[in-house]
């Protein structure tokens, strides 16, 4: 068996005076973990963990069938090759963008000199920065810097790719602008990506898996659809009610300026905008854009209406209910009122109809 | 040949060999300063701003003590060299060294505390090793700090007198530096000669400060 086989497991315990880091995950081979937790749960230290930037780290941590660290040895952060993209970039101030980009490509065993050029090349571009490279890191914005750390971290073939915090320090309008980057990287690269957060709504555009942090704890690892949607999943609960499917685009209509959305389950979602037929998509629903009726309603505007059964009433609170349905094995999520919960009279097992007020694609304008 | 000369090269040499020690001593021991949590650290830092303070009688009369053939410093380096340290050359420059030390040592340190650990990190994410990461992020980075401390330890040494005095006396080309000069003419009543050497020493103590401060600005590093 090929060393690419071999899975990449982490058992990490970080004992401080005054905090406690634990957790025991699996890293996808390709793909994003996302690491969510509120400020203070511990993710950046468990990523400082992985990177080797902590000391007195125990545990094991298997990358492939490479041990990283174990009882006897860590290894040191070189030698782990991590490309690590820090929350305020850490751009070398006296180099100028094209340096600060050879720093770690020169310093990188793995790299040879042709094949990297191209790679380079095409690494600019779609981070859009080869127009940046004669300047000094305090003549960027705070965007450019951020796309600069994530190249010149890439360009040293790591072997994964760790992002804390990455767009934290950014407002709205360069998080919006940094966003389809990350995306595309996500597309184009074959190393894993684990990307720390607290931020929900970039960890749904962006991650496959999730790991779960709370007080210092693991609290969740799985694959991001389970991570939202599971009854065990501190997810899935009133405040933070949301559900992603995976589909292809199956039709395009366009007069309406609509796409058909297939999952592999069956269903069918109309989404706003035209994109290309067989395109993978990922579809973000709000558990508050969705209701539920007993009935199939028929003279109404709403186009996404979907047979499901309530497999399971996940949270009560604050006068509303959060409702875990299944629908033919994609499972949604649907936020109603406590008063409609009991007028509707559902449990779990009820037949009902999903309304689908809005969906969100993913990043594909 | 101008009769100063003599005294002026001598304490050019002293200056600038001492500078030079000075930066191979003085930056590992500043580096340590800056990133160390140790007890012991403010021991250390007290020991180093020690010459600030102490008088350069009292710093010389120690340092007499220590490099004479009757120590065992200075017996060491009696059986390894077959010279004495007192009055001699050699002796002065390690005079220099220890006196010098903190003009050296804390601009360094304190650049050094400024670069901070965030971006020896990110080298070392890089892949570079520390001495690696040291020579092309650290010290790039703390060069205000290296400008200053070469200046005011060249600078200084350039004016020392009370500890040359006390360990190499006032020989001729070998420990007679301008500022034993300036004080023998001066003694003597030959103000002109006196003049001629202090203005030189002034001129070249202003200009080595100046330039400091105008390179200074020109090597800050924008973030």
């Amino acid at each position: 068996m090929s060393a690419g086989n071999k899975t990449s497991r982490c058992t990490i315990r970080l004992q401080r005076a005054d905090f406690q880091v634990e957790a025991d995950f699996v890293i996808p081979k390709k793909g994003v973990l996302g690491i969510f937790g509120h400020s203070g749960s511990g993710k950046t230290t468990l990523l400082r963990c992985l990177a080797g930037l902590e000391q007195a780290v125990q545990g094991r941590i298997e990358i492939n069938g490479e041990t990283w660290l174990d009882e006897t040895r860590a290894l040191s952060v070189q030698q782990r090759n991590v490309g690590y993209v820090f929350q305020e970039g850490r751009l070398f101030p006296h180099l100028s963008v094209a340096k600060n980009l050879a720093y770690g490509a020169r310093r990188c065993l793995a790299c040879k000199d042709e094949d990297e050029s191209m790679e380079r090349e095409h690494l600019l571009e779609l981070l859009n920065i080869a127009h940046l490279l004669e300047r000094y890191p305090f003549q960027l914005s705070g965007g450019e810097k951020q796309r600069v750390a994530i190249a010149r971290a890439l360009l040293k073939k790591p072997r994964m790719l760790l992002l804390d915090e990455p767009l934290a320090s950014l407002d709205e309008q360069r998080k919006q602008e940094i966003l389809p980057y990350l995306e595309k990287l996500h597309e184009e690269l074959n190393i894993p990506m684990l990307y720390v957060s607290h931020n929900l709504t970039e960890m749904l555009r962006l991650c496959d898996y999730m790991l779960v942090m709370d007080q210092g704890r693991q609290v969740f690892n799985g694959r991001m659809h389970d991570a939202l949607v599971s009854a065990e999943s501190p997810l899935a609960r009133v405040e933070s009610a949301v559900a992603v499917l995976e589909g292809s685009v199956s039709k395009q209509e366009k007069n309406f300026e609509l796409s058909t959305v297939h999952t592999t389950n069956g269903n069918r979602f109309q989404v706003p905008g035209l994109m290309a037929i067989g395109k993978r998509v990922r579809l973000i629903m709000f558990a508050s854009d969705v209701s539920v009726t007993r009935q199939r309603a028929t003279d109404t505007s709403i186009l996404n209406i979907i047979e499901g059964r309530v497999s399971a009433v996940l949270d009560k609170k604050h006068g509303r209910v959060l409702l875990q349905i299944d629908c033919s094995g994609d499972v949604l999520l649907s936020l109603i009122s406590e008063k409609s919960f009991q007028t509707l009279q559902l449990s779990p097992g009820t037949a009902v109809f999903i309304q689908l007020k809005a969906v969100v694609t993913r990043g594909n304008e | 040949m101008f009769p100063g000369f003599e005294a002026l090269f001598l304490t050019v040499k002293l200056a600038a060999l001492s500078t030079v020690i000075l930066l191979l001593i003085g930056t590992p021991v500043a580096w340590w300063l800056a990133r160390s949590k140790s007890r012991f650290k403010p021991i250390i830092e007290a020991v180093v701003a020690l010459p600030i303070v102490l008088p350069p009688t009292v710093l010389g009369f120690y340092l007499l003590v220590l490099l004479s053939p009757g120590s065992s410093f200075g017996g060491w380096w009696f059986e390894l060299t077959g010279q004495t340290l007192t009055f001699s050359f050699s002796g002065l420059v390690i005079a220099s060294v220890v006196y010098s030390f903190p003009f050296v040592v804390q601009p360094i340190q304190s650049a050094f505390e400024t670069v901070g650990r965030d971006m020896m990190e990110a080298a070392y994410t890089l892949g570079a090793k520390p001495l690696d990461a040291f020579f092309t992020v650290a010290m790039p980075l703390a060069r205000r700090g290296f400008l200053t401390g070469t200046v005011l330890g060249f600078a200084h040494t350039l004016g020392e007198f009370g500890v040359v005095l006390m360990v190499g006396g006032n020989i001729p080309g070998e420990t007679r530096v301008v500022s034993i000069a300036i004080y023998d003419h001066v003694e003597s009543l030959e103000y002109a000669q006196a003049h001629v050497l202090s203005s030189i020493l002034l001129c070249t103590a202003f200009i080595a400060i100046l330039m400091m401060y105008v390179v200074n600005a020109r090597l800050r590093v924008k973030a």
